[in-house]
């Protein structure tokens, strides 16, 4: 369950404040896949990055599976990331000098599990996005649909309770955005983890539980269900 | 085993190390190692130096104790009495008493003259302590009975070509030929040159003996000295023998080795050591620089990658750990290829020895400044490899990812 209520975040670009998020309050249950969604400049990715932790709202409040994640020090917020949250980034976001399964398995062995330990789940998360026989190449040696595959591997080896994607197809064609996307769908029925994903692709909405629309740092007003939560654009 | 967070930071490290830039990791390497090289290569021309002034002095001016007379007192009476009473003394391997005088030596070929101190000794006794015996180049050593024959160093022999003298000289005296000594008594006398020894220190090199039988003629210094030599078992015993000695009843000034030629080279050794601690932090600091510059640029050129592994949950103290790991593994690469570097220049300089004038030097290697030196680096390292990936690690994951 992720609960957002009032998030604001406003950059300083010099001396003039730009708000990215004007009090952004939001609900996503436990095992939905959601998309984030607004035209370019809307604070879709602020708003991704407030509730994945890679950065800190201005105001407001955030509850993610239960924890006041607004309350947490840089050292605890560190250590949620590792334990309950997975990341897949635009531009794969993979460390060059590790090979794919050394990619996959470092936030395992950052869990404290062993090496050996780490591997296994490593390779069994790359079976599963096909690439099991990709293990020892580097990431340079890989092609952007199959880099991205890994950057889904290393978001799901820990089984987090959340995988946050801040549009992960922008730099696949079609028809590896539509394999990342089947991964992801797959992942979430058969994980049950939820999957909250920014993207501007009007077709990707098609593999979404439910959509949440950005406007100029606001949710779509006229897209609010009485409840206060984000509605349309859900699906039946 | 469940996995520390260094063991993280050791994981990415190697890896970093492993499959990053080979041609960058060889520079450093090399820089950090010439580094090695600089703060050490002074300390063992030194130390080369130290050692060499050292035997010498023990060789050929002070053994390992020089009794001295006391207080007010030109010279040590009955010495023939303190010197059989010192050979008794367990440790003592040599004794010898020695008389010097002041007198102008002159070479009546050529006019030319050298005013400095005669040396007399009991040839027998004095091959118990120093080693001009073996050092005599030209004619021979002094014997018990000689009289009117000097022994002289090279340097006082000198050159026919004044040019080729490093000190004042006779002008190029040879074995056989005759000097006249002029002792301050007023006795003026013929001397046939027996030996000429040398030994490469220019100050030994530049003295002159004669027996003790010749002196006590002309001096009538029999049973003086104006020191008595002993040598012991080794330099490091000198301590522990004078206080021997002093325990056996010697009542005379005892001087050890070190005590003596404190005076002489200490001045020197001093300014050399001012210079070689100004050049080993000069060399600290061009190591912290270069790290510093190194580990910077590696994290600057890294910094998108720091924001991903902080992104995922890795600890900021685990990445600091990271680039901290790779520092100590280019500080050990370079501290053993700055060792074996040095141990090289100082075979090398072994084989082809530079001359000081006290002689040829051979390098001395201090393997506890050596041990310190590397331990400096160490520190300004790691302190220096800290900094930058500290600073990276405190930055905002976006603007990390961001590069």
């Amino acid at each position: 369950m992720i609960e957002a209520d009032a998030l604001k975040k406003i950059y300083l670009l010099g001396k003039v404040e730009v708000a990215a998020l004007k009090g952004v309050s939001v609900r996503i249950k436990k095992g939905e896949f959601v998309g984030i969604m607004g035209p370019s400049g809307s604070g879709k990715s602020t708003l991704l990055h407030q509730l994945g932790l890679l950065d800190t709202p201005t105001s407001g409040r955030i509850v993610l599976d239960g924890t006041d994640v607004s309350t947490l020090d840089d050292e605890a917020r560190t250590q949620f990331r590792l334990m309950h949250l997975g990341y897949v980034f635009q531009d794969y976001a993979l460390v060059s000098e590790l090979s794919v399964l050394e990619n996959v398995a470092i936030p395992a062995i950052m869990q404290g599990k062993t090496v050996v330990e780490s591997y296994a789940g490593a390779a069994r998360m790359l079976e599963k996005v096909g690439l099991e026989r990709r293990l020892d190449h580097l990431v340079y040696e890989l092609s952007g649909g199959e880099q991205q595959r890994v950057s889904i591997a290393r978001a799901l080896v820990n089984s987090p309770a959340i995988v946050f994607a801040d549009e992960p197809c922008a730099n696949l064609d079609t028809e590896n955005s539509r394999t990342v996307l089947e991964l992801f769908r797959a992942v979430n029925r058969e994980l049950g983890q939820t999957i909250v994903m920014v993207s501007h692709e009007p077709w990707h909405q098609e593999y979404f539980d439910r959509i949440i629309f950005i406007r100029d740092g606001l949710l779509d007003e006229e897209r609010i269900d009485q409840e206060g939560i984000p509605e349309t654009g859900r699906r039946a | 085993m469940r996995n520390t967070g260094w063991f993280v930071s050791w994981y990415l490290a190697v890896r970093a190390i492993r499959r990053g830039n080979r041609g960058t990791l060889a520079l450093t390497v090399l820089i950090i190692a010439l580094v090695v090289v600089l703060m050490n290569f002074l300390s063992m021309i030194i130390g080369g130096v130290t050692a060499t002034y050292n035997q010498q002095m023990i060789d050929y001016q002070y053994g390992h104790l020089t009794i001295e007379p006391r207080d007010r007192v030109t010279a040590i009476d009955n010495a023939g009495g303190l010197v059989d009473r010192i050979r008794r003394i367990p440790g003592v391997e040599g004794v010898t008493a020695r008389y010097s005088a002041g007198v102008t030596i002159t070479n009546p070929d050529n006019g030319k003259f050298l005013s400095q101190s005669l040396t007399s000794f009991d040839p027998d006794d004095e091959k118990t302590v120093t080693y001009y015996q073996d050092r005599v180049i030209s004619g021979d050593f002094l014997s018990k009975g000689d009289t009117d024959q000097i022994l002289i160093g090279v340097q006082v022999a000198g050159n026919e070509d004044e040019a080729k003298d490093k000190v004042s000289s006779l002008g190029g005296v040879k074995v056989g030929d005759i000097v006249q000594v002029a002792y301050s008594n007023g006795v003026v006398k013929d001397y046939r040159v027996k030996g000429i020894f040398e030994t490469e220190g220019v100050l030994i090199d530049s003295s002159a003996f004669v027996t003790q039988k010749e002196m006590d003629s002309v001096m009538k210094t029999s049973g003086k000295a104006t020191a008595i030599l002993v040598r012991g078992k080794n330099a490091d015993g000198a301590e522990q023998l004078k206080y021997t000695c002093m325990q056996y009843g010697v009542q005379e000034p005892i001087k050890t080795w070190t005590e003596k030629g404190k005076g002489i080279l200490g001045d020197a050794i001093n300014s050399f050591s001012l210079i070689n601690n100004l050049m080993t932090v000069v060399s600290l600091i061009v190591a912290s620089v270069v790290v510093f510059i190194i580990t910077f640029i590696n994290i600057v050129n890294r910094k998108k990658q720091i924001g991903i592994l902080k992104a995922i949950g890795i600890r900021p103290r685990v990445i600091i750990g990271n680039y901290l790991v790779q520092v100590l593994f280019l500080c050990t690469c370079g501290a053993l290829a700055g060792v074996f570097l040095l141990f090289s220049i100082a075979y090398a300089l072994t084989v082809y020895k530079i001359k000081f004038p006290m002689g040829y030097i051979t390098p001395v290697i201090s393997f506890t400044g050596l041990a310190m030196s590397i331990a400096c680096l160490y520190l300004v390292a790691l302190v220096s490899g800290a900094i930058p990936a500290w600073r990276v690690s405190k930055e905002e994951i976006l603007d990390a990812m961001r590069g």
